[in-house]
């Protein structure tokens, strides 16, 4: 199956303040999407913007529609927000590799800002598996898809840096909290995690801390998104390496944050 | 008989649509996206004698209708690229091309006699990487330098050379002429075009690098000049490359002196680019009633 294709907008929504789900629907039968793989989406078919635009599965809708959720920052996701439903862009995907499963351990989900798209992803696959869900933010505006990710977890846990929602403080706080009143049974959990790099950081102290195996999707700018042009390289213990090929889910203590 | 089969030298080509360095890697991640049999040729990404570990990131940035790449030529080194990478390559029907960039002439030459004894088609000499301190760009900007590592390199292999040049070295004719003098079967044109984008909040460099290499549409119209100038100035073949996204563009080209055109940027917006060039070429040739893409080659009505 082609990992190139056409898809249809179907819905174009501003979800909150400056920030969008689109949702498409492939022309064709398409390869299903894992949880932490991403799609490059063409954006105008011109030369400005000119390359495609790197976007994480957010859900996967009924039928296979892809569900990508963005926030407004530059020239191509300001023309995104005018998408209209019939609108036609052509996609790349899915790529990358996804979030592993690790089988027997309790799945904590850690999303900062937008890096709650592919978790949601995630979340969502997980759900049988009762991960622990924290999510944290600079303001109440910038929280997401909190209504799906309290369905999966009922405890969820919000952080805002403002305190205009949940916990005033930072998302990486809660979880050492949770870790250390989880006492010996710490180490029976996995870290999955998405967001800015001080926050992967802080959890990659937490996972050395506690001794337990944890996994990040890291961003960087993408020209082709294939592995090609190797310019979404990132340190590695073993030099650098692509994150649109190797990753953007890495594993925590492989990739120096 | 097919009408786009043209030739570099002694280099025969199915087509003139080849893949420009460094936007195609060694090939095979565009193979799951494009049929490879069908491109005139590979030229794969600048290989250097030892792996390079590259620039720092950020590496890109997109600019108005091109983008500007500082990936200061990350490769995997010789022996990986002929053990590892190139086998998958000959199992394609088409040619392939190695760019070899090296510090000094003397790895230049054992660069090519080992990629001649590796049997790969023709060599691009890199003299024009904008992104790295020393090697490559070195050689590009220094008539006389340049003419002496083509002289050694021309001695020391029977294989097809292609001397790639900078368009930030002054006049390109005369790098061009120089090359040919040298012993060059071809020279292709234009690398990028040496750029910088400052981030107005942070007033830092968009690039890790500072300065870029551009590429994409923005510099189509520079390239193209650059190519006719060269035309008029060289009797070896030229192959031209700078923003060429489709069929269009890569016949402007050829009108402006080109026997074979290189795509690169386009590889990242479309993966099947040089495919859709090849079905355009194609039907040119047939709607223009050519016998041959060569009868067009600086065919510019002026």
């Amino acid at each position: 199956m082609s990992r190139s294709f056409e898809a249809v907008v179907t819905e174009n929504r501003e979800v909150a303040v400056n920030h969008f789900r689109l949702t498409l629907a492939p022309d064709q039968e398409v390869t299903l999407p894992a949880p932490g793989q991403f799609y490059m989406l063409g954006i105008t078919g011109g030369t400005d913007p000119l390359l495609k635009r790197p976007f994480s599965l957010f859900r996967l809708g009924k039928n296979g529609a892809i569900n990508i959720l963005y926030r407004v920052k530059g020239k191509a996701t300001q023309i995104m927000t005018g998408l209209q439903p019939g609108s036609v862009l052509n996609l790349l995907g899915p790529l990358g590799n996804g979030f592993p499963n690790v089988e027997g351990k309790r799945p904590i989900i850690v999303a900062g800002g937008l890096g709650v798209a592919p978790l949601t992803a995630l979340a969502e696959s997980l759900r049988f598996d009762s991960p622990r869900i924290f999510v944290g933010a600079r303001y109440a505006g910038d929280v997401l898809a909190t209504d799906i990710l309290s369905s999966i977890d009922s405890d969820i846990s919000i952080s805002t840096d403002d305190g205009s929602m949940g916990i005033q403080g930072v998302v990486t706080d809660a979880v050492n909290e949770y870790l250390a009143s989880a006492g010996t049974s710490a180490q029976d959990h996995v870290i999955y995690g998405c967001g800015p790099r001080g926050m992967l950081r802080a959890l990659a102290g937490l996972s050395d801390r506690y001794g337990i195996e944890g996994y990040v999707s890291l961003e960087e700018y993408m020209a082709c998104g294939v592995g090609a042009c190797l310019g979404c390289v990132t340190k590695t213990a073993g030099g650098y390496r692509r994150v649109c090929k190797e990753g953007p889910v890495f594993r925590i203590g492989e990739v120096i944050l | 008989m097919n009408k786009l089969e043209t030739s570099i030298g002694a280099l025969k080509l199915k087509n003139p649509v080849m893949t420009a360095s460094g936007t195609f890697g060694y090939g095979e991640e565009y193979s799951k996206f494009i049929d490879l049999n069908r491109l005139g040729a590979v030229v794969v990404k600048g290989i250097s004698l030892n792996p390079m570990e590259g620039n720092p990131v950020p590496r890109i940035y997109e600019t108005p209708s091109g983008m500007l790449n500082a990936i200061g030529l990350q490769n995997v080194g010789l022996k990986v690229f002929i053990e590892e990478k190139l086998p998958f390559l000959r199992r394609f029907d088409t040619k392939v091309i190695v760019n070899i960039l090296g510090n000094t002439v003397e790895e230049y030459v054992e660069l090519a006699r080992h990629l001649e004894e590796a049997a790969v088609d023709a060599i691009e000499l890199n003299v024009s990487c904008p992104n790295v301190k020393k090697g490559g760009i070195a050689f590009g900007t220094d008539l006389s330098a340049m003419g002496g590592l083509v002289e050694q390199v021309r001695a020391a292999t029977r294989i097809p050379i292609i001397t790639k040049l900078s368009p930030n070295a002054g006049n390109i004719a005369e790098f061009a002429r120089v090359a040919e003098n040298a012993g060059s079967d071809a020279v292709s044109l234009i690398n990028t075009l040496l750029g910088l984008a400052i981030d107005p909040q942070t007033r830092r460099p968009r690039l890790a690098n500072i300065t870029g290499g551009l590429s994409g549409p923005a510099i189509r119209p520079i390239a193209v000049r650059m190519v006719w100038e060269v035309f008029r100035k060289v009797k070896i073949p030229i192959i031209g490359m700078g923003g060429i996204m489709d069929s269009d563009n890569a016949i402007e080209f050829i009108l402006a002196g080109a026997t074979a055109v290189a795509v690169g940027t386009a590889n990242f917006v479309q993966p099947d680019a040089c495919e859709r060039i090849v079905d355009g070429l194609e039907c040119y040739v047939d709607e223009n009633g050519l016998h041959s893409i060569r009868e067009i080659v600086g065919g510019m009505i002026i």
